[in-house]
């Protein structure tokens, strides 16, 4: 994997992991973390391959995850944090741009910036938390009004091959839109 | 395959192979086994479940076997012999089977029972079906009997018709045929008709040659008297008496007709202390008369010097207004139409009411001489015309002409015209009752004058035109009309001269007009003549054609002449 | 082209000897779970194939994994089932020896690095979406959108019933090229590594200058160290120099993305 600025990384991961690995504790009612890394690896769906990736060339990364656990869980601190990494610094981030389809909730702020390293399925998973989607209701992302992308696909080559005027954008609703 | 060499099959050649080889290493080298592999699992899996199977079976068996060692120990146990032993057995399992037989009974029962009720329930489900269905069958035959009656009369409707329909075909073609015979009855006629006149035509023009013949006969032979005469009168010479000759001279001259249109106003005067309505020159030309809304008839002569005309009677007895004067043709008897309802009829040389001629319901608006001096026609705003006989003083004839009358004439010895408020001009034969013909003009019809030759009409209406009537053919032939040329009241008069060449007529802006009628159509105003300043209502040509009067709404009468 | 036909023929045909066996975590009883043998072929996905796997093993398990969620691993590795088995193989099992050994779990699903794709339909809508990709990736006007739904559905029974000729009767119109438009706009492919998530780049079958790109330059595209690699393809060793445009008509996985394998030497 191309190894992106490691202080931006570090942040959003650190943050994005705080918010999530928070929620998690929450709802399994689990004793305070061990290892940062195994605790990644087991409740964390979507940075778990980064973790798993990035660990042994940033220990430092270990650490971080390791006090973000600790961060009382705000399951509305989760936009916000985004948010503020992405008005702070958008250098190596995807300009992500969510817009409503059909009867989908509009969401307040569209534009986000994104780690490309990011995959769809943790867009999926931001988005759902941010509109607080019921477990079983469903979500479809669209690119291009036209197909689904692979959840394992990275925003990063997604924006690559489809991102146009410096953006890309990204269509959410609760149905089944295009095919 | 691609020829080995060029470069592009070679690494297709190259791909193909490998993938040769990998179909080869990876699957055609393991089909066979993994083929094998897979009949063999299906097959140890049937044996398998076969094998539990049997093992079910077998387990089944041994129990049933303990059973049966268990109740053939205790049968041993409680009976020594054997027989007994058998029997008891065998009536053990007669029992058994009995039992069983019964347990089965009760459950064939019970089943039976349920099916029963279940049967019971289907049966009162179709039963209400049943009724339900008879239900809609009733009433669908109810409906069925009602449309067939409807049919039946729809049919006997249509039957009647047809045969009604028959009855008008019939009819008609009767009708047809009988046209066509009168068609063709008509056809002969007017052949016939034309061979007649032909034949009348011819016999005319014998006569008139035989006339000419004769006329040129008698011609010839006063002629030849006459120069026998004068020859004979030319034998003894005879003295003149001049004096004798020219006290002849104030012998009354049979009156010649010589129609000049004068253009001055010789007399203008006062004649009524009313409006005048009508005025009339006697038939010789002595007298004129005039009818006032005075309720008088007064008798004028006009002076020969030129003088005022002198009034020469006051005719009196009428009730209202004289709406016109009629002189008779023997110059003795005068006419006068009132508003009173009733016409009257005065003699001249006592000057006294001989007849009033009550009978109308409105107003009477003409009376005429009629056939003879016995007789008189009136015309009245109770849309009818009388008849009157003077010598038994009776009306002898009603006729019912169906608007109100404002003027007619006479002709011939039957016929009257009448000129009627509904814009239409009527003619009428005494002898008949109803319109001979009428005429339907543009505007109510104020008067009517006939032209001595009889063969004219004049008929002033309210559409400001004067019309000419060839009473022939009962068409308008010249319309008379001025730019300010205005009909000023419901009993205006126009009059012919006397040789029929003018028209006269006078207007509400007190203008007479002349009208020559041989001109034609247009540019046929011959000359106007003002001097009165309202409306003028009547007018009269003087027998010998060289002075006119005409009266107006301001009392005043106006004598025209050049003398 | 019959050479063409009967690569496109020979890769659909291609299957792999797999060997099934229960994960020691989930056995129930003393008694050893028999294996179980099947050939699958290279094209399809494993969801569409572990009926049988799945009765077989079903009654080896204990009560709590009943009617759990099948998933693979393979020497510790999950697999991701979404990826053609043909890349799965290529990818992890390439120089293991066959035939491939493959260990099936029910409990413990690994939540953070697969995904549910267990039912068909899930895998059917997920299969539609990658080709619609490719499609708007090859097509400035996507033909997938302009087929009628029974040609969908002909394409995903295709691939279900392994009829070669029904799929490609409908595929056939994904990979055409007409004459005065020989390539598509962009090859649609993704490079896989053993460890890391799969690379995907725009790339076109031609350059500027009208040159027809090969496998070499989409290489150095996505790896620009030269470092050397090995690649595979639909189990064959590619040469560099194939040219992309023929590579996309022909060594396209059902999805109509080419799947790289790539090992570092």
């Amino acid at each position: 994997m191309a190894d992106p600025s490691e202080g931006n990384d570090d942040v959003i991961t650190a943050e994005d992991l705080s918010e999530i690995t928070g929620i998690r504790l929450d709802t399994i009612d689990a004793p305070p973390p061990p290892p940062a890394v195994t605790v990644a690896v087991s409740v964390h769906p979507v940075s778990l391959e980064e973790a798993l990736l990035s660990s042994p060339s940033t220990p430092v990364k270990t650490s971080n995850l390791g006090e973000a656990a600790v961060i009382s869980p705000d399951s509305q601190a989760a936009p916000s944090a985004v948010e503020e990494a992405a008005g702070g610094d958008k250098e190596g981030k995807v300009d992500l741009l969510l817009k409503a389809v059909g009867d989908a909730p509009i969401m307040k702020k569209k534009r986000w910036a994104v780690d490309p390293t990011k995959k769809v399925a943790w867009v999926s998973e931001f988005v759902r938390k941010y509109l607080k989607c019921e477990p079983q209701e469903s979500l479809f992302l669209y690119v291009n009004q036209y197909f689904s992308p692979s959840p394992d696909q990275e925003i990063g080559s997604l924006y690559e091959c489809f991102g146009s005027d410096g953006k890309l954008v990204l269509h959410y609703c609760k149905q089944q839109a295009w095919g | 395959m691609a020829a080995p060499g060029s470069p592009v099959s070679d690494w297709k050649y190259d791909i193909i192979q490998q993938i040769h080889h990998r179909n080869r290493v990876e699957s055609a080298s393991f089909k066979p086994v993994f083929d094998a592999y897979g009949k063999l699992f299906e097959f140890s899996d049937s044996l398998k479940a076969q094998n539990t199977q049997l093992n079910l079976y077998v387990e089944k068996l041994k129990e049933e076997n303990v059973r049966l060692q268990v109740s053939g120990g205790t049968g041993g146990s409680s009976a020594s012999d054997p027989r007994a032993q058998e029997r008891i057995a065998t009536l053990e399992q007669k029992l058994y089977k009995l039992q069983e037989e019964l347990t089965e009974m009760h459950r064939r029962k019970g089943e039976n029972a349920q099916q029963l009720i279940d049967m019971k329930n289907a049966l009162q489900e179709k039963e209400r079906l049943l009724a339900d269905r008879e239900r809609r069958i009733q009433d669908q035959d109810a409906t069925i009997y009602g449309m067939k009656l409807a049919i039946k009369q729809s049919e006997a409707a249509v039957l009647e018709l047809e045969r009604t329909n028959q009855l008008i075909k019939d009819e008609q073609q009767a009708l047809h045929i009988a046209y066509c015979s009168m068609e063709e009855k008509f056809r002969k006629m007017a052949n016939e008709n034309e061979d007649l006149i032909q034949r009348w035509l011819r016999h005319k023009a014998d006569e008139v040659e035989r006339m000419n013949i004769e006329t040129e006969n008698q011609n010839r032979m006063r002629q030849r008297s006459l120069q026998r005469d004068i020859i004979e009168a030319a034998k003894d010479p005879v003295a003149v008496n001049l004096e004798r000759l020219l006290g002849h001279d104030d012998v009354p001259m049979m009156p010649v007709c010589c129609v000049v249109i004068p253009s001055t106003a010789q007399r203008k005067f006062e004649a009524h202390d009313a409006e005048v309505n009508a005025i009339r020159w006697s038939p010789s030309g002595r007298f004129f008369a005039t009818g006032g809304g005075d309720r008088k008839v007064k008798l004028w002569e006009p002076s020969p010097s030129g003088a005022e005309p002198e009034c020469r009677g006051v005719l009196t007895g009428s009730n209202a207004a004289v709406m016109a004067v009629e002189f008779d043709p023997g110059e003795t008897l005068i006419a006068g139409a009132s508003s009173d309802f009733a016409a009257r009829v005065w003699t001249l040389n006592d000057q006294r009411l001989r007849h009033t001629l009550t009978g109308h319901s409105g107003k009477v608006m003409a009376c005429k001489f009629f056939s003879s001096s016995h007789r008189v026609v009136s015309g009245s705003h109770d849309r009818t015309l009388k008849i009157w006989d003077l010598r038994s003083r009776a009306c002898i004839q009603t006729i019912f002409a169906g608007s109100s009358c404002n003027d007619l004439v006479c002709y011939g010895s039957q016929n009257i015209i009448s000129a009627h408020f509904d814009k239409k001009i009527r003619y009428w034969d005494s002898r008949s009752e109803n319109a001979v013909n009428e005429l339907l003009l543009y505007g109510k019809i104020t008067s009517l004058d006939m032209s001595p030759d009889s063969l004219y009409l004049l008929a002033c209406a309210r559409d400001d035109t004067v019309k000419l009537i060839d009473i022939r053919n009962n068409q308008v032939t010249v319309t008379l009309c001025a730019d300010n040329f205005k009909v000023g009241c419901d009993w205006t008069r126009a009059v012919f001269s006397p040789d029929g060449q003018y028209a006269m007529a006078g207007s509400n802006d007190g203008t007479l007009y002349v009208w020559n009628l041989k001109t034609g159509q247009h540019d046929n105003v011959e000359k106007t003549l003002k001097e009165h300043t309202t409306t003028i209502t009547s007018c009269s040509w003087h027998p010998q054609g060289n002075q006119l009067l005409s009266c107006d709404k301001n009392k005043k009468v106006v004598l025209w002449s050049d003398m | 082209m019959s050479d063409d036909r009967e690569i496109l023929r020979e890769l659909w045909n291609g299957q792999v000897p797999v060997h099934f066996v229960l994960s020691s975590d989930e056995t129930s009883n003393m008694e050893a779970p028999q294996p179980y043998f099947v050939l699958v072929p290279r094209q399809t996905y494993f969801p569409l194939c572990l009926d049988k796997v799945n009765r077989h093993f079903q009654k080896y398990t204990t009560q709590t994994a009943a009617g759990q969620e099948i998933w693979l691993d393979f020497d510790g590795t999950p697999l991701r089932m979404h990826y053609p088995v043909g890349v799965l193989f290529d990818l992890f099992a390439h120089d293991a020896l066959l035939p491939w050994t493959i260990t099936v779990h029910y409990s413990a699903f690994p939540e953070d690095e697969l995904i549910h794709l267990a039912s068909r339909d899930a895998m059917e809508s997920y299969f539609m979406s990658t080709l619609k990709e490719a499609d708007a990736l090859k097509h400035k006007v996507t033909i997938v959108s302009t087929m009628q739904k029974k040609d969908h559905k002909q394409l995903w029974t295709g691939l279900l019933n392994d009829r070669f000729d029904q799929f490609w009767a409908i595929n056939r119109k994904l990979m055409e090229v007409s004459s005065e438009n020989p390539y598509f706009r962009y090859i649609p492919f993704r490079v896989y590594q053993a460890d890391k998530s799969f690379i995907q780049k725009l790339v076109k079958p031609v350059d500027e200058e009208g040159r027809r790109q090969t496998l070499a330059d989409l290489l150095l595209q996505v790896f620009p160290d030269h470092q050397n690699r090995k690649v595979v393809i639909q189990g064959v060793k590619m040469s560099p120099q194939t040219p992309l445009q023929w590579l996309s008509e022909h060594f396209s996985y059902p999805d109509n993305f080419i799947h790289i394998c790539v090992h570092e030497k």
